[in-house]
């Protein structure tokens, strides 16, 4: 595989992030703010040992195959969960014919996940370098919708907290590992130090994220118990003039989001199956695509992120370390 | 049989070389054969019709070689000729009939004696060709304005005349089976990474083509062999833009016959780029490079974003434009994608018919087609003003990057397809995959991207703004700065 830089790396992830900040359900305050920015610290603080490893010089592959194997099957539910999330997004944003039902979300993922198949394809540079473009566009687009967001915003809602506690907003933040196990993955295949790579990469999510939700509870935070996506509502409430609505363009933003955050799954997925499995040298892409559909399938009802998925994130991002430790020691031994 | 007989080494006996030249030929009426006898030798000067000067055929070979005192035998008379005859300035010798034919087929004036198993060929070329001119598809205000011809030397004197330096290097090599085409490799060697310049040639070696007519032929083995959209190598008819590229460390390929030179390798930004740039004050420059930035986003997208938005997404227009377009679209019987892609269709139709007709028709085509046809349709009420109106700018603002024409035609029938169909959304996820393709095209280990994806902050100077010639003097750019290995 060949390498991306540090603001290819940057931008693949954090457009993942945004878009799992975009389908988020379930109501938000600024202490989701405060909850969700102490779980970022907190997965950047669990990835230290891994982000020590690649600093040594070394890589997945010397955390064995068990290492690769969990992260693979770990980016395949994720991926499942993305496929989930824009399926569940479906029903607030207005995608022609995607809103018809069934089958109209159904061509909607579809397509998706056809994009997906040819981007994954191109490779991991390809996707970098197309990545990096794409998020700058976006975030032009998104601060566009900010702005005229925050035009709707009403300062008073800052001191809505809710019902949702610190903790169960930090466990639920740490849960929301965005690109975690592509995370994993790609830091080896990033040009510069691991540990700048990755700093960059948490400091960058914390600052979104704080963003997103902020402008999400300003704008959102008075109709909170009626909407069923904060943010996604938010951007549809932006308004720059009187006479017109601009949410269009976050339906611009979400889509090449969406696009993005499951290429980045299967791409990485695709390298991953290569290394466990490497019998398997063709249309390894669409076959990862065709398991997270499938995952995405199953989990389409799940929309509550609690302790469960911290375990999970917290194994996936030790596991690799542990695994390369007890290799070594046995190899010592 | 015939090839055979191409490879064989000249034959020393004059009789059977002539039967032999005439058998290969197929007694052709073109190769001409003078038997004379000079020095007390035996001797045939043989040429092509057409291809040389008759003025300098008399004056340098024919006049000088009737004046050689006696020889003891031919191999002292070509040392003679060789020795105390300047005949011509080209002047080389051919050992088989391979290179006879080669040398009579780009204007030599051969000759063979009797006894000699080799042939001296003198370059005498007077063939008819066009003379330097304007180039036709890359205008320019403030700089030169010559441009490329069909004839590789005139080329390639061309280049050395703006490239005095000896660092400019032109290797020659012949392409192609049949056409027996010079192709010439120029590049500086002080500027030119090694390894560019010998994948390229190792690209050319690759070529077992029949023929040669165009660069058309030379360029899909410079480039990847994967689906690209945009190509990685580019195409001047300038030598001065060919020579500001030789500068930048690239390689350039010249084709005989061709008046393009194939530059690589090519930046996607480059498309927007012309020598005027440079001879403009930058913040015009910067001014105009934006102006082509937005009008190739506009000649892609805007009749698709016009179908996406007033058939999906009217919330984005103001209540003003809403009510205008609701009311000029109810009128027109079509839905307004099929209007779009009529519409479309029918500019393509018309500009092909302009281009492939004489000049004198193409012309009137276009204004029968534009100004009768146009407005019969909007007076009949077939199609709407602003659809129209919006096409129009498109297919305008496509005119402004003419080296994107034929992506920009194909992918603004993609584009209004997918948001016709599918709104913004449909939009969206084509752009997604367009991005990919073109992110993807890398040649050479030079990203089409370069320098916006992977980012270079030093490329922007000559990117989003033209800095000023201070400012890129103390730069010293060379292409390689974008290869992949130095990101």
């Amino acid at each position: 595989m060949n390498q991306i830089s540090k603001a290819q790396f940057i931008s693949l992830l954090l457009m993942e992030d945004l878009f799992i900040l975009f389908c988020l359900k379930e109501e938000i305050s600024i202490i989701t703010a405060i909850g969700f920015s102490a779980g970022i610290i907190l997965q950047f603080l669990f990835s230290v040992p891994l982000i020590k490893i690649y600093s040594r010089g070394k890589s997945l592959k010397d955390c064995g195959k068990a290492a690769e194997a969990v992260i693979l099957i770990y980016i395949i539910v994720w991926g499942g969960m993305l496929f989930s999330m824009l399926w569940n997004a479906g029903d607030v944003i207005y995608i022609p014919y995607g809103n018809s039902g069934f089958w109209g979300k159904f061509m909607v993922a579809a397509i998706i996940a056809v994009v997906c198949v040819y981007i994954s394809s191109s490779g991991i540079k390809a996707l970098g370098r197309s990545a990096l473009i794409a998020a700058a566009m976006g975030v032009v687009c998104l601060l566009i919708v900010i702005i005229s967001a925050l035009i709707q915003s009403d300062m008073s809602n800052l001191k809505e907290i809710g019902n949702k506690s610190f903790l169960s907003e930090l466990i639920r933040g740490f849960a929301l590992s965005g690109g975690l196990g592509s995370f994993i993955m790609l830091l080896g295949f990033t040009k510069g130090k691991p540990m700048r790579n990755a700093a960059g990469y948490f400091i960058g999510k914390v600052i979104l994220t704080l963003a997103v939700i902020i402008t999400g509870v300003l704008v959102s935070g008075g109709i909170m118990e009626i909407t069923d996506f904060p943010i996604a509502t938010a951007a549809q409430l932006s308004q720059p003039f009187d006479v017109q609505r601009i949410d269009s363009l976050f339906l611009i933003v979400f889509s090449v989001y969406a696009v993005y955050s499951i290429a980045v799954q299967a791409s990485a997925a695709d390298y991953l199956l290569g290394e466990v499995i490497p019998a398997i040298k063709k249309y390894r892409s669409t076959l990862m695509l065709a398991a997270m559909a499938s995952v995405g399938f199953i989990f389409s009802g799940n929309t509550h992120y609690g302790m469960g998925y911290s375990i999970a994130v917290a194994v996936i991002l030790l596991f690799a370390p542990v695994s390369y430790f007890v290799k070594r020691r046995l190899r010592g031994a | 049989m015939q090839q055979n007989n191409r490879n064989l080494r000249i034959i020393s006996g004059l009789k059977q070389n002539i039967e032999m030249i005439k058998k290969i030929s197929g007694d052709s009426s073109d190769v001409l054969v003078n038997e004379f006898t000079t020095g007390g030798i035996k001797c045939a000067l043989l040429c092509c019709e057409g291809m040389i000067s008759s003025q300098m055929v008399t004056e340098m070979v024919l006049s000088p070689v009737t004046n050689i005192p006696q020889q003891d035998n031919a191999a002292k008379l070509f040392s003679y000729i060789q020795i105390n005859k300047l005949f011509s300035l080209d002047r080389s010798e051919a050992q088989d009939y391979d290179t006879l034919f080669r040398m009579l087929s780009s204007g030599f004036a051969v000759l063979i004696a009797e006894g000699m198993n080799k042939a001296l060929a003198f370059g005498i070329q007077g063939y008819a060709s066009r003379s330097i001119q304007e180039p036709s598809g890359e205008g320019n205000i403030l700089g030169s304005h010559e441009g490329f011809v069909e004839t590789i030397r005139t080329n390639m004197s061309m280049l050395r005349r703006r490239l005095k330096s000896p660092e400019l290097v032109m290797n020659l090599m012949v392409k192609g089976s049949k056409s027996r085409t010079d192709i010439c490799i120029c590049y500086m060697k002080d500027r030119v990474p090694q390894g560019l310049l010998n994948r390229i040639q190792k690209s050319l070696d690759e070529i077992e083509l029949e023929s040669i007519l165009s660069t058309g032929y030379v360029r899909p083995f410079l480039e990847k062999k994967s689906f690209e959209l945009f190509s990685s190598t580019g195409l001047t008819e300038r030598p001065d833009v060919l020579c500001s590229k030789l500068i930048e460390g690239r390689v350039a390929v010249l084709v005989d016959g061709v008046p393009y030179g194939i530059i690589i390798p090519r930046l996607f930004c480059e498309s927007f780029h012309t020598l005027d740039d440079y001879a403009y004050k930058p913040y015009y420059a910067v001014f105009i490079r934006w102006l082509k930035y937005g009008a190739f986003i506009l000649a892609v997208l805007l009749p698709a974003v016009y179908a996406a938005i007033v058939m999906y997404h009217p919330e984005l227009l103001n209540s003003t434009l809403l009510l205008l377009l609701v009311k000029e679209e109810k009128n027109a019987p079509l839905s307004i994608i099929t209007e779009s892609f009529l519409v479309l269709l029918m500019y393509e139709v018309i500009r092909e018919a302009g281009v492939r007709l004489p000049k004198p028709v193409g012309g009137a085509v276009s204004i029968i087609s534009g100004l009768i046809i146009g407005d019969a349709a909007v007076k009949s009420g077939l199609v709407s003003t602003p659809l129209l109106t919006m096409t129009a700018l498109a297919v305008l603002s496509g005119l402004v990057v003419p080296d994107l024409n034929p992506q920009i035609t194909v992918l603004r029938f993609a584009f209004l397809i997918s948001g016709g169909l599918l709104g913004l959304f449909g939009i969206s996820i084509l752009a997604c995959a367009v991005l990919t393709n073109i992110c993807s095209t890398e040649d050479y280990g030079f990203p089409f991207t370069a320098p916006i994806s992977p980012f270079s902050a030093k490329g922007m100077g000559d990117t989003l703004i033209r800095q000023g010639f201070r400012k890129m003097q103390s730069r010293g750019f060379t292409v390689e700065e974008y290869h992949e290995s130095n990101k």
